[in-house]
């Protein structure tokens, strides 16, 4: 079972609409190895996937596409359908959708029995038990009869996964399929992709993080535009990259990368022991105090007695699972939230949520940024208008008052003045991004949250994103607030670390310690999870 | 929360609305000109004298202080105590219950025959291009606009007149029951198809169904197994709106086809001023509202116990 | 009386003639003779094959009226036209109508007054029983009269026609005495209504909710059972004896098994039925339908009820009205002739006569009613509504001559309200402001009750030309309990009082036609009324039926002679 070739690929092209999104790509998937496609958005890597499955859309067209034995340049959509699930299946990336909320995930494993075997109803039922202990979900008999929606995280990855081993594939292809998903899954999942290749099944991993994919990966090929870049085994596309994008991408991955060294040809100018432009921190008051914050909604306690400070001009990471209660605590401290119990404060200054108008002025003190900008953004205005709403602050709107702090905005975000007249909607996630920075930072804040800011965005958007932040900090001396779940970005972004498990805060202490020596079990745990590239 | 909560929940609200629609009916009677004893006595050109007047008022108890006749009329109520018909001088609940039975029915039929109609609707406008699927939208909202009156003279003149396939009016066979059903359920159908294809097209093209489809799942079963579910769910929820829509149309249907049923009871009630009837067929509307809602709400939590609105 | 027009049906327009026939009327009406027609010059049935199909016995008629569905099928309480329509199948009347339109003994042979006119006999024909075996005796006179007083019947129609009826007295088996409070000409035209039709005294004795779900006559037809909203079912009333006999009729009972009386409202629905043969008969039918009919082969009875004719009436009792240039100006205005040409495609004939062109004694002046808008203006300027205001209605020290005229939805089909609409526009010329408001029955009652009209069309449907006297005599203007009052036109005049009391008390036929022309000429020549045509009354029938054009003094047909195609 070793060395067989399982898929073979040559010339592969796939167009929609007269539009080429993959461009004469080849590759081979092999019994017991992994083959991971790595690219951005855009890059055709996802449509290559589905072509595999003849589910692309698209006009595809190659000198050779074989599918273990089978010629899926000229199969029928019968054909097709033998082969989907039982030769070759598909995991895909966000297990709340792919499993249909509205029917146990059972039946919806049930259904690939259905496709392909001829079993019984209480075989087919037998069967399904087995492979959800297969990937050890826990009571599989109770969970079967769930939908998606009422199972944990875990316990639907593993849903996700079963359904698409109950035909017995050869070929496992993963899209993005630990993309979005907090460190402990991501590690479920890659340690199931693992076990898989250890059975002998060729596995294709697409994603667009390498850390992810190197441990795993036995070859890897880089995508961008429609086009394989560079391919080749594993350690020689990490340690010795040939082509410039792919040093690109590789230079763009925050794993172990000292703080403000630049992921990209945004960063700062030095790299080493920076001049912040900080006052001494210990004459003022730290930027935010946080004391035995506490909030509770319904039963559920979702904060529970935190504490920590910001010193100034530096960088806090509050790391921690889905339901950690990190975004809670940044809500609470951006005085969205009411405390049950426990105090904010500002600069100095108690920051309490219940007068407005006190609340007003320090929340010029403080600015926000988001995940998803796009939902922030009042959809009517354009960018020249929401950064006049930033700095005018309900007063004027003449937008001729202030062209020039508007220039200046953009210009610390590199942003293009051309993009003054624009819609939010018509710009890219990265520069949606920056505009957020930039009004966030309109009212020269002493502070800003960053909640999930670069989860979602691809790895070279997120590195010239966390390298602006840097340079901001670096020139304005604004301290921030770094919420995420992504353990290397937090690594090389922050100063100090907060660790943050079921509502209360476990461990908190400068990164190198946290890194470096995790005293609790958990930081523990969620440290060996996390992927290194280095 | 558990079934038995949900349960008393219902009941509870249920009450609660009745009580408040019995009240506005009570109030808004009272608002109409004219004076009731000349409708008890057989409408206005009567030539009641002053005392038969005054005996309907007493009877009636219409000359009592408006407070005691709204705790009269409650107590009544409660006792599903309806009265008695001004105009018919028969009790109303005897009244009604005679000629429910042909406002369920046809609302009924009408009901699935939209629902029917909105599936294959929706079916077929998976199939159609972008052209296809703007004719589809707009057939779709000229069908949900269009009121019953005129389509239901628009069919006759069709089908009965013109072609002469189906029968103007009940004639004993099944037949008859063909157009008034189609003028109920074609509008309910445009307005369902709306719903439904875009809920289907989501559905269709959404993650799980392709992961179904990577299962090896043809597209027909995708529909089956998947979207149906998906595009009813929107529908469902309204189906509760839906019926009682039906029973208005009801009212216009049924004098149109010459159908005996409630609608044609409340026209000739609201005409005659014959306020026990008005309001022992508004109370019974309210009620049937309120009991369809719970059904498609117990429905539905059965389809998504999650509460999902995908 | 007060006939509440229930519930005609609403109409297209098309158009077309009518071919009246006096034909039918003569040929059909012969074997009849002696017993009932209401004839008219302009009544007759027209149909294809009328006369040469041989009467076939058997078979169902499917009937279809527009009207609403009576509540009560017993024509005692209340006393509408559509109780008249169906009633007129099972239940008789004293006396009747022949084709002149004299009023006839029907089931009293014989009947007598006394000399100062406060008694009157009346004797029945022997051998006639009601469907529920019992035997018709001057008891049932008795009884029924005194179901008509009694309050508890709620009776409106039948209560005012036997208001001068003291008491009745049973003298022998088949003789009743009636004791009048004072004479009264009209009583045998109003003993000739389906109103004051005969019903067996012992079921007069079951309460009313069960007699009105079945009265029981004399009928040719009885009442099987009524499902209501759905139809009333009639038998043949096998038993059924013609009170006057006739040679045509070998065996005296009809020829169809029963009548199935269907209910449909809605004028479309209804002519579409009877188009694909899925009713036979249908009333209220349109001007539109009618125009067709012909050319569809169907049948068409035109049979205009007597009583008053249909007219506007001015209210003179307040401003602008009140004075007789305005009231003038107003009807010179507008051109009626067209517009019920017009609209009504000639299925309507102009009418310049207060009373239906059913009644003898109607006395009418056409040059009275000529259109003249010049003679308008000038009646106008004189009574000093010589002013205009910006949108070009007349004023008077500031005050608008604006009028209001509720119509009544029920009454007035679609046709009429385009008439009306045509006299607002025309009276507009001249200046007047006309505000036409919709309105359902009770509503429309109410704006009556409450003076809110200056313009209303209510006719009334009555036999015999005291109905003069219900419209116009100054007593009429005082409202009933219920607030109701039929002198809509508010005329208050000694003189025409005078005539119309007279009217009804003399026994000199002559004096009597005097008496109401003159009333007549002093009501016209005020112009208190603009008449427009009589009370409409058309019904259709399809190819199969035959036998259509017997009708009661109140002009509802009667199916005696009605056979159905096998």
């Amino acid at each position: 079972m070793s060395e067989q070739t399982l898929i073979t690929v040559k010339d592969l092209s796939v167009s929609f609409d007269g539009t080429p999104a993959v461009k004469n790509i080849s590759f081979t998937v092999q019994a017991g190895k992994v083959l991971a496609l790595v690219g951005e958005s855009g890059s055709g890597k996802s449509v290559t996937a589905r072509s595999l499955l003849g589910l692309s859309g698209g006009t595809v067209t190659a000198s050779t596409l074989d599918i273990c034995g089978h010629d899926a340049r000229s199969l029928s959509d019968r054909a097709w359908q033998k082969i989907r699930g039982n030769t070759l299946s598909l995991i895909l990336q966000d297990a709340l959708m792919a499993l249909d909320p509205l029917r146990p995930v059972g039946r919806e494993i049930n259904d690939g029995l259905k496709e392909h075997t001829a079993l019984k109803s209480a075989e087919r039922k037998q069967r399904v038990l087995e492979v959800l202990k297969s990937v050890r979900m826990p009571e599989p008999d109770v969970r079967a009869k769930q939908r998606s929606t009422e199972l944990s995280g875990g316990m639907r990855q593993r849903a996700l996964i079963a359904q698409a081993l109950v035909g017995n594939p050869q070929v496992v292809i993963a899209d993005e399929a630990t993309t979005a998903l907090d460190s402990q899954l991501t590690a479920l999942v890659l340690s199931q992709l693992r076990a898989l290749k250890q059975q002998g099944r060729g596995i294709l991993m697409i994603s667009h993080d390498l850390a992810q994919v190197a441990h795993l990966a036995d070859d890897i090929a880089v995508m961008r535009h429609g086009e394989i870049v560079e391919s080749g085994p594993t350690q020689q596309i990490l340690e010795h990259p040939q082509h410039d994008y792919t040093r690109k991408l590789l230079r763009a991955v925050p794993s172990s990368v000292p703080r403000f060294t630049a992921l990209s040809d945004l960063g700062a100018e030095e790299t080493t022991s920076p001049a912040r432009k900080i006052q001494d921190s210990e004459q003022h008051s730290p930027a935010l105090s946080v004391k035995d914050l506490s909030k509770s909604f319904g039963k559920h306690l979702a904060v529970s007695s935190v504490s920590f400070e910001l010193p100034r001009g530096k960088t806090l990471g509050i790391v921690g699972e889905s339901g950690s209660g990190k975004t809670t605590t940044a809500r609470m401290v951006l005085g969205l939230e009411k405390p049950d119990s426990g105090t904010v404060e500002l600069l100095g200054e108690r920051f309490s949520p219940s007068t407005a108008s006190q609340r007003q002025n320090l929340r010029e003190q403080m600015g926000a940024i988001y995940q998803n900008p796009l939902g922030s953004f009042d959809p009517r205005y354009t960018v020249g208008q929401l950064l006049t709403d930033a700095l005018s602050r309900g007063k004027s709107k003449r937008a001729s008052e202030y062209r020039k702090p508007i220039t200046q905005l953009l210009e610390q975000v590199e942003l293009s003045a051309d993009l003054l007249a624009r819609n939010p909607r018509e710009l890219s996630g990265g520069q949606r991004q920056r505009l957020a920075i930039a009004r966030a930072l309109a009212p020269k804040p002493s502070v800003l949250v960053l909640d999930e800011p670069v989860s979602a965005l691809d790895v070279s958007i997120q590195a010239t994103v966390l390298d602006l932040l840097d340079r901001i900090q670096l020139e304005t001396g604004t301290s921030y607030l770094f919420i995420s779940h992504d353990l290397s970005v937090i690594e090389h972004m922050s100063d100090t670390v907060a660790v943050m498990h079921q509502g209360k805060l476990i461990e908190h202490g400068d990164t190198a310690s946290i890194f470096g020596s995790p005293q609790r079990e958990y930081t523990q745990k969620l440290l060996s999870a996390m992927p290194r590239l280095r | 929360m558990n079934t038995l909560a949900w349960v008393g929940r219902k009941v509870g609200g249920a009450l609660v609305v009745l009580w408040l629609v019995a009240s506005a009916i009570f109030i808004a009677i009272r608002l109409i000109p004219g004076d009731p004893a000349e409708a008890i006595m057989g409408g206005p050109g009567s030539q009641a004298s002053a005392q038969a007047l005054a005996a309907a008022r007493a009877e009636y108890a219409l000359d009592q202080p408006v407070i005691t006749q709204y705790l009269l009329y409650l107590g009544k109520l409660a006792t599903f105590d309806f009265g008695t018909s001004y105009s018919l001088k028969q009790p109303v609940t005897q009244v009604m219950g005679e000629v429910l039975p042909n406002t369920l029915w046809l609302s009924l039929m009408a009901l699935a025959a939209a629902w029917l109609l909105a599936l294959c609707f929706s079916a077929l406008a998976m199939r159609a291009g972008r052209i296809g699927s703007q004719v589809g939208n707009l057939l779709e909202i000229i069908a949900a606009a269009v009121p019953h009156f005129w389509l239901g003279a628009v069919l006759i003149m069709l089908f009965s007149s013109a072609l002469g396939w189906l029968p103007a009016v009940d004639n004993g066979t099944g037949h008859g029951l063909v157009l008034p059903i189609l003028t109920l359920a074609l509008p309910l159908a445009g307005f369902l198809t709306q719903l439904m294809r875009d809920s289907l097209s989501e559905a269709m093209g959404s993650q799980f169904a392709l992961a179904a489809r990577a299962r090896g799942e043809s597209r027909l079963k995708l529909f089956w197994r998947h979207g149906l579910r998906h595009a009813a769910l929107p529908a469902l929820s309204l189906t509760g709106w839906a019926f009682s829509s039906l029973l208005s149309g009801a009212v216009v249907v049924e004098a149109i086809f010459a159908r005996p049923g409630l609608g044609r009871s409340l026209l000739s009630a609201v005409l005659a001023r014959d306020i026990p009837m008005v309001t022992g067929i508004a109370l019974f509307s309210a009620l049937v509202y309120i009991v369809v809602m719970a059904i498609s709400e117990g429905i539905e939590r059965m389809i998504n116990p999650a509460g999902e609105s995908r | 009386m007060v006939i509440p027009l229930a519930h005609r049906g609403k109409s297209l327009l098309m158009q077309r003639n009518s071919r009246s026939s006096r034909i039918l009327a003569g040929a059909f009406a012969l074997p009849l003779i002696g017993a009932l027609l209401a004839s008219c010059s302009s009544a007759g049935s027209t149909g294809s094959s009328t006369q040469d199909a041989k009467p076939v016995t058997g078979g169902t008629m499917v009937y279809a009226s527009g009207d609403a569905e009576p509540s009560c099928l017993d024509p005692h309480v209340g006393g509408n036209y559509p109780q008249a329509l169906v009633a007129s199948q099972f239940l008789e009347s004293l006396f009747t109508k022949d084709s002149e339109g004299k009023i006839i003994p029907w089931l009293a042979e014989k009947t007598e007054v006394s000399e100062d006119g406060l008694t009157r006999t009346i004797t029945l024909h022997d051998g006639i029983k009601f469907t529920d075996g019992t035997k018709l005796t001057a008891e049932a006179i008795k009884k029924n009269i005194e179901h008509l007083k009694d309050p508890n019947t709620a009776s409106s129609t039948g209560y005012l026609a036997v208001g001068k009826v003291v008491r009745v007295e049973v003298k022998d088996e088949l003789t009743a005495t009636l004791k009048l409070s004072s004479p009264d000409n009209a009583l045998l035209e109003s003993l000739s209504m389906p109103w004051t039709a005969i019903e067996s005294p012992k079921a007069l004795e079951r309460d009313q909710a069960t007699n009105c779900t079945s009265p029981v006559g004399t009928g040719p037809f009885k009442v099987a059972s009524w499902e209501h909203q759905k139809a009333v079912n009639l038998v043949r009333n096998d038993d059924y004896v013609l009170p006057v006999p006739n040679d045509q009729r070998a065996n005296s009972t009809s020829y169809l098994d029963g009548i199935t009386w269907r209910f449909i409202p809605e004028a479309a629905t209804r002519y579409a039925a009877l188009q694909s043969g899925e009713v036979d008969v249908i009333d209220n039918a349109q001007p539109d339908t009618i125009a067709s009919a012909a050319d569809a082969g169907l049948g068409h009875l035109d049979a205009p009820r007597p009583g008053s004719a249909n007219r506007i009436e001015l209210n003179s009792s307040k401003a602008p009205f009140n004075d007789q240039k305005v009231r003038e100006a107003f009807i010179r205005a507008v051109d009626a002739n067209t517009g019920v040409g017009a609209l009504f495609f000639g299925t309507a004939k102009r009418s310049y006569s207060l009373l239906s062109s059913v009644e003898p004694l109607g006395y009418s002046d056409e040059a009275l009613f000529g259109t003249d808008t010049a003679k308008a203006n000038t009646l106008l300027d004189e009574a000093g509504w010589s002013e205009r205001d910006a949108q070009g209605y007349r004023t008077k020290n500031g005050k608008r001559l604006s009028v209001r005229f509720p119509v009544s939805t029920n009454q007035s089909v679609p046709a009429e309200q385009s008439l009306f609409e045509q006299f607002q526009a025309q009276a507009k010329a001249v200046g007047f402001e006309v505000k036409i408001d919709l309105l359902d029955l009770s509503s429309w009652y109410g704006a009556l009750a409450k003076h809110e009209y200056n313009l209303v069309s209510a006719p009334y449907t009555k036999v015999g030309p005291s109905v003069l006297r219900v419209l116009y005599h100054s007593d009429s203007t005082v409202p009933a309990p219920s607030g109701y009052f039929a002198n809509n036109a508010q005329v208050k005049n000694d003189k025409l009082d005078k005539l119309l009391v007279q009217a009804e008390e003399t026994e000199d036929e002559a004096q009597r036609a005097s008496l109401y022309e003159q009333a007549q000429k002093i009501v016209l020549e005020g112009y208190y009324v603009l008449p427009l045509y009589d009370q409409q009354n058309h019904f259709l029938y399809g190819k199969n039926v035959h036998g259509v054009g017997a009708t009661t003094a109140v002009s509802s047909p009667i199916y005696f002679d009605t056979f159905l195609d096998q």
